[in-house]
């Protein structure tokens, strides 16, 4: 593994008194595709999301990006730095174009690098990754992700992703809603931007399918609120020939 | 008071920040502050064609605002009422409608702070083959307080009339308080009417969505709101009080 750029440290977790997530700790490195995977209600789009920036008030341990503790920040300042989570259920926005949206975005990171945004650079970028995503060129008219299929809002996380550049992608269940052909589209696209960027990938799913698409370099077992086990590729495999409850 | 349109129209020169004529049109743009005349009686004439752009708001007194209109037949009558974060503000307006008549009534209420808006807005149909639409969005912040009356009215022995009612609310706070009375009045068997209301109140996914792609908090608010008002500002035609609008969410 290259350096690391996220660690999770003893991190614990209560939601109306519940405990969600128990001394979690986990590492991801540069440049690298790692699997987080669990059952359905083990903690991993919790576990995302506190990544991301969401505020819970009992919560306790440590999460550093490149040594910043992200406890401390707004979600917005963790994107900033380059962090991004893709939703498993991306909220619609009605009278918000995609391509307004995408261009608020681009345009707000260009400004904080104190680059320009140029219109034209951003516009045919914006048709080759519609393409890249075999989505037609109006697609960027529409409204952000507003009545848009479940596949189709996932292409959409994927475009923020490409017009953002950022250096962490969680991707909270990418594989839902998306048929099979648009899986390989997505995932080839994912691990291009990977590729080209050097950026690290953390997928997040139940599903070991997606495995033999991406090929990780890590699995990550999470249950319960913990990591209980931790591989390669090999064990995505494992969970896909024995089942999560064998594995507990 | 009850004065011609032309006479209308002489008397809000005056107070107007704009007054535009466009394509054989009267259009005109109101913006309302505490010196206009609360009280009108306007009488539209035969195959007149009106449409008021008003921006009202932002003012620490009461605006309190009773408007008649009457439609005579083969007239056409569109209104834009932006009311925007008044402390106090209570509108009365009618509207009678006679044969062949178009009329259109988009309300827009931008509430804030402790802001207070009573609104009453009836179309009443006394005529027939006249078409009337009300459509109006809202949106709340902090402790502010909106009470909106829509009411159509099909009087007796009228015919062939159409109407509709929509209400479009976005609630920003649980400290805010809305009451909305959607009435459809039909006195008459030859109608067609349909209403349509929803109400929103923002969720913190929502917010939390566009945090994940830099927005800080306000800067996301102001894009849902943006966003639930898409639907309004892009049926205004008037780019200067389009403008206007956008300024003030």
């Amino acid at each position: 593994m290259n350096q690391t750029m996220l660690v999770v440290e003893d991190l614990s977790l209560k939601i109306e008194g519940k405990e969600v997530l128990k001394n979690l700790n986990l590492t991801l490195g540069n440049n690298s595709i790692s699997f987080l995977m669990g059952q359905n209600g083990a903690g991993k789009s919790t576990l995302a999301q506190v990544i991301a920036g969401k505020k819970f008030s009992e919560i306790t341990g440590k999460i550093e990006f490149e040594k910043t503790n992200l406890l401390s920040l707004e979600a917005d300042e963790i994107s900033k730095l380059g962090v991004f989570l893709s939703f498993q259920n991306p909220v619609e926005v009605s009278g918000v174009t995609l391509v307004s949206f995408l261009r608020d975005i681009r345009k707000k990171q260009l400004s904080l690098e104190k680059k320009e945004f140029l219109s034209g650079e951003f516009l045919a970028e914006l048709k080759s990754n519609l393409s890249k995503l075999n989505l037609s060129e109006d697609f960027y008219k529409r409204d952000l992700n507003y009545s848009l299929s479940g596949g189709e809002k996932k292409k959409s996380e994927v475009l923020q992703i490409l017009t953002l550049k950022p250096k962490l992608v969680i991707l909270d269940e990418i594989d839902s809603g998306l048929d099979v052909d648009s899986l390989k589209i997505v995932t080839g696209v994912l691990k291009e931007y990977q590729k080209k960027s050097s950026c690290s990938l953390l997928f997040i799913t139940h599903q070991s399918r997606l495995a033999s698409l991406i090929s990780p370099h890590k699995v990550f077992l999470l249950q319960d609120g913990k990591i209980t086990r931790e591989g390669g590729f090999e064990l995505a495999l494992e969970i896909q020939e024995k089942g999560f409850k064998k594995l507990i | 008071m009850t004065t011609s349109l032309a006479d209308f129209l002489i008397s809000i020169s005056t107070k107007t920040v704009d007054n535009v004529i466009e394509f054989g049109e009267i259009k005109t743009l109101l913006s309302i502050d505490e010196e206009l005349p609360g009280n009108w009686e306007l009488t539209l004439p035969e195959k007149s064609n009106l449409k008021l752009y008003i921006l009202s708001g932002n003012m620490e007194n009461l605006l309190n605002i009773n408007w008649r209109i009457v439609q005579k037949n083969n007239s056409s009558l569109e209104i834009f009422w932006v009311l925007n974060n008044s402390l106090t503000t209570e509108v009365s307006l009618e509207i009678e409608v006679f044969d062949s008549c178009q009329t259109i009534l988009n309300t827009l209420i931008l509430a804030r702070d402790s802001s207070n808006f009573s609104l009453n807005m009836k179309i009443i149909h006394l005529g027939k083959k006249s078409v009337s639409k009300q459509f109006s969005k809202t949106v709340l912040e902090d402790n502010s307080v909106i009470k909106l009356t829509q009411e159509i009215e099909i009087a007796k022995n009228t015919k062939n009339n159409m109407a509709n009612l929509t209400n479009k609310n976005l609630i920003l706070s649980s400290q805010a308080a809305l009451s909305t009375k959607p009435i459809l009045k039909i006195k008459s068997k030859e109608v067609e009417c349909g209403h349509e209301a929803s109400s929103l109140i923002l969720e913190e996914n929502e917010l939390f969505y566009f945090q994940t792609r830099g927005f800080t908090k306000k800067e996301a608010l102001h894009l849902t709101k943006v966003g639930f008002l898409n639907e309004f500002v892009s049926k205004i035609d008037l780019i200067c009080f389009k403008d206007k609008v956008l300024a003030s969410i």
